[in-house]
């Protein structure tokens, strides 16, 4: 079983999005 | 005799100017042959084309607007009050942490939820089927076994 081209994807795009929030979470704690 | 002739004249010329005042509330739309709209305030007489007849209600499209403050009238800005509201609404940077927080979480829970449960169109066989099979029959079994036990 291996993951689909589109399924790979998708879980690229939810790391990137865990990223972004991490991101701006480290943003705003520091403008805190 | 005269005397009485003059308010009755009077009177009807403040109807037709009434009238006149009407029928100014009344546009022409106007479709010609090529689909092309225009608009008239009076009726074409050698039109060739569609004439469609509409009466303006002007009572149908007034706004209300806000009612000004009770210190409007003494020289004060009227912005002053809504740039007052906005910075009211700004979070404070408390809220923008939880929220920045929040979102990380659901961000993470999102890509946990999709790596521990792939829909069966997310995987794809390569090589024997039987194994695959048993494979994904030995998934399920321990993907409801974890399930009952998180009961």
């Amino acid at each position: 079983m291996v993951p689909t081209d589109g399924y790979q994807k998708k879980l690229d795009q939810l790391d990137q999005a865990v990223k972004r929030a991490e991101e701006e979470l480290q943003r705003a704690e520091k403008e805190d | 005799m005269n005397v009485r002739i003059v308010p009755q004249l009077v009177l009807a010329a403040a109807a037709a100017l009434l009238a006149s005042q009407a029928s100014a509330e009344v546009l022409y739309k106007l479709i010609d042959k090529n689909g092309k709209v225009t608009y008239s305030e009076e009726k074409p007489k050698n039109f060739d084309g569609q004439v469609i007849r509409l009466d303006i209600d002007p009572n149908a499209n007034t706004a209300t607007m806000p009612r000004p403050a009770a210190g409007a009238n003494s020289g004060e800005p009227t912005a002053a009050p809504a740039r007052k509201a906005s910075n009211a609404k700004k979070p404070s940077a408390e809220q923008r942490i939880a929220a920045a927080r929040e979102r990380l979480e659901n961000a993470q829970r999102a890509l946990q939820d999709a790596r521990d449960h792939p829909a069966e169109s997310d995987m794809q066989i390569f090589g024997n089927k039987a194994e695959a099979c048993a494979w994904s029959l030995r998934m399920a079994t321990r993907r409801s076994s974890i399930s009952s036990t998180r009961r």
